[in-house]
């Protein structure tokens, strides 16, 4: 059963989906559905018995193109809607074992060529606005196939942090005629303290606002709005920087980090939003080697963060963790 | 970079999608193709793009 249920005080859709209980739960290393099917053994959910790189509907979906009917009518009040939309998971490798950052630049580089098809196709679907690719890496996020992988959703609504970006991004704009990430950048650049590294189209930083202690940004130089503005060689520079950021995370304390990735485009909604500056947020769940950060009350009751740390002096931590393999 | 991308419909109806890229794994991908082919009912035919050579910036819009 799956619907979407709005939050009238938020203002903003909530997802059920209560089928998802039943979904596969850290299955033993040699019966891993996200493997090739190998011949004589079981079925996984990939049908061939090699592959390079993946999508798949998710087998337990939150939004799905035909979704069933509510399971309870709507009232005024209380608004209600088919869950339609769709999910779907990305395989990095057929590799089992290992995470993106074992990638070559190259496979990252095929990565986000496949990032780029999906949006568009996905994004070309009358009932999706919003195209979502992100990943959950580690446990401790809540994932619960190991095997290397990242999810795409795509909403049949701008989902509420996007359209908060949308706003201040349009305000932003409205008032100084410039793009506001396009003057974040200025200023990272211009103070220092905050980046992390730096190629010739990206940097990436610990932004002056980090609500996570480790949280990383990587924003593109020129203004983009998504990943099909991008070229061929910002692509490859995209891929490099990622590689690097991804380095320094698990050399950090030496072992693999675990994070949330989110990749921030333009909706799919059919309007220009010209305004608006496509970037990669990452959200390590760790503040120290051996402490997590929690989104407790102050987070998850007020939306306000509390960051334990300074944004200056992780960066500093980052900048000087060699991104060695 | 390009790449050759595969759509299928799986045997209980979702799709997945086969991305194999030119310089190293075009064989590979063209031998599959009758396997691919044979993993279920087509229920969206317009969706599917199965062989087809997709190029590195689709840039197709809603509009």
């Amino acid at each position: 059963m799956s619907e979407l249920r709005w939050h009238p005080l938020l203002e903003q859709w909530v997802i059920t989906a209560t089928h998802r209980q039943e979904r596969t739960f850290f299955p033993p290393d040699n019966y891993c559905p996200l493997c090739p099917t190998c011949e004589g053994s079981f079925p996984t959910e990939v049908p061939l018995s090699e592959y390079e790189l993946v999508t798949f509907e998710n087998k337990f979906p939150s939004l799905r193109r035909c979704p069933p009917e509510p399971a309870v009518e709507e009232t005024d009040l209380f608004k209600v809607r088919p869950a339609k939309g769709v999910c779907e998971v990305v395989l990095y490798s057929p590799e089992h074992t290992g995470s993106l950052t074992d990638k070559s630049e190259i496979e990252i580089e095929r990565l986000i060529h496949v990032w780029t098809d999906k949006y568009v196709e996905l994004g070309d679907l009358d009932f999706v606005d919003y195209v979502f690719i992100f990943e959950n890496k580690g446990k401790e996020i809540g994932v619960t196939l190991t095997h290397p992988h990242g999810q795409i959703y795509a909403y049949p609504f701008v989902p509420p942090v996007i359209a908060t970006e949308l706003k201040a991004s349009r305000r932003y704009k409205r008032k100084t005629g410039r793009c506001l990430i396009c003057d974040i950048i200025d200023e990272e650049l211009k103070d220092g303290r905050r980046l992390v590294v730096q190629n010739d189209h990206y940097v990436a930083v610990v932004p002056f606002y980090a609500r996570y202690p480790y949280e990383v940004h990587i924003l593109p130089r020129e203004h983009r709005r998504c990943l099909p503005d991008f070229s061929k060689e910002e692509k490859r520079s995209l891929a490099q920087i990622l590689k690097v950021v991804l380095l320094k995370y698990d050399n950090l304390w030496g072992f693999s980090l675990p994070y949330m990735m989110v990749l921030h485009q333009k909706p799919t909604d059919g309007k220009s939003h010209g305004y608006y500056h496509f970037h990669i947020e990452f959200y390590p769940p760790y503040r120290t080697k051996d402490k997590l950060k929690y989104l407790a009350g102050s987070e998850s009751g007020a939306g306000v963060f509390i960051n334990d740390t300074l944004a200056e002096e992780k960066a500093k931590e980052l900048r000087e963790t060699e991104p060695r393999v | 970079m390009r790449m050759i991308k595969e759509v299928a419909v799986k045997e209980d109806g979702r799709l997945i999608t086969y991305y194999w890229f030119e310089n190293e794994s075009k064989m590979r991908g063209a031998e599959s193709k009758q396997q691919v082919s044979h993993a279920g009912t087509v229920s969206e035919q317009e969706c599917l793009t199965t062989g087809s050579v997709v190029g590195e910036t689709p840039g197709r819009t809603k509009n």
